[in-house]
């Protein structure tokens, strides 16, 4: 049965690896069955790894270098815009709320000024109405915020 | 291929990369080519040896070099960075395969697995894909790349004292796959 490791092991190894066998490695190897294994599996191992360094060459240093730089810079741009994307967070919630406590606020007012203008039919649709406008209004303001947020950006 | 390879984001490039956001400036560019020149083949054999997955092996390895370049480590010892390098593409594995795992085992729940979901390992010899990917990295790591058992047990995250026995079956294995494809390889143990 084969010992599960041997002193000699990481020499058998180097030298498997790089080819230079000094004589007492050499002599060991054919008296120890572990590093004759050891030296059997490094060479397997190394003549695939050649094989694979032959079949897919690395990308050019300039490459990964350029991505490396791609991604700083994203990195950098992400923080330094971070204030700007919270700042439109708080002035879109701002907005909402905004229209939200005025459309409370005006709510009679709104009520008898539909009931003036609106056809009798139409009267029951009144709260519907009213939504709806306020909707369209936010939609419109959210919109405007979206078109200019790219002017702020580049700003 | 590498071209358009390159720029794109790879599966690392949201929350990983911007863990290292930090306005740190990247390593000077000859000094960097003159590094990779020297690692970056054997780092890529130790990929897509270990991974036996293109794609993955292209993503960890586009990954590695940019954790590389922003940790800033060019005026350490070479075998240092080298170290540090494998130590890094590793962990990007074993990420993978844990989060790979994760949701096979959520899929797994409503779909049973089939023959796709299973990762595959053409781009391995066939001794090779026989092995699990840890011990693939363990075999490499020590016998192609001469790394000591610190080294091997910092890469792979595991015990120092395990490393030993862990190598010792991992050989083993391989010599049972390459005993059973001897004809193949043109080897024999």
């Amino acid at each position: 049965m084969k010992p599960i490791s041997c002193p000699h092991e990481a020499s058998v190894s180097r030298s498997a690896r790089t080819g230079c066998w000094d004589d007492a490695t050499k002599a060991h190897v054919k008296e120890c069955a572990h590093c004759r294994e050891t030296a059997l599996i490094t060479e397997w191992l190394g003549s695939i790894a050649r094989m694979e360094q032959q079949e897919h060459p690395v990308p050019e240093a300039g490459q990964v270098w350029g991505y490396a730089r791609l991604l700083a810079l994203q990195a950098a741009r992400e923080k330094a815009l971070w204030p700007l994307a919270v700042a439109e967070l708080v002035v879109k919630v701002a907005v909402i709320l905004g229209l939200a406590a005025g459309i409370a606020w005006t709510w009679s007012g709104f009520q008898s000024l539909a009931a003036s203008w609106l056809p009798g039919p139409v009267q029951a649709l009144q709260p519907l109405i009213l939504s709806l406008t306020a909707l369209i209004t936010s939609a419109a303001l959210l919109l405007f915020l979206r078109l200019i947020g790219p002017v702020l950006t580049e700003e | 291929m590498l071209d358009t390879a390159i720029f794109r984001p790879g599966i690392f490039a949201g929350k990983a990369s911007r863990a290292y956001a930090q306005p740190v400036s990247l390593m000077e560019e000859d000094a960097f080519r003159s590094f990779y020149l020297e690692v970056a083949p054997a780092l890529q054999g130790y990929i897509r040896k270990t991974c036996g997955n293109a794609a993955l092996a292209e993503d960890v390895f586009q990954e590695a070099f940019y954790r590389f370049l922003r940790a800033d480590l060019l005026q350490r010892d070479p075998r240092q960075m080298k170290a540090y390098l494998f130590k890094t593409a590793t962990s990007l594995m074993i990420d993978h395969w844990r989060r790979e795992k994760r949701e096979r085992s959520w899929k797994s729940v409503w779909n049973p697995p089939t023959m796709q979901s299973v990762e595959r390992n053409e781009d391995l010899p066939k001794a090779l894909s026989e092995l699990r990917p840890v011990d693939r990295a363990l075999l490499w790591l020590a016998y192609v790349e001469g790394f000591d058992h610190g080294e091997i047990a910092s890469a792979l995250r595991l015990k120092e004292n395990s490393i030993r026995v862990l190598l010792f079956r991992a050989r083993k294995k391989l010599a049972h796959a390459l005993g059973r494809h001897t004809a193949e390889v043109g080897v024999t143990l």
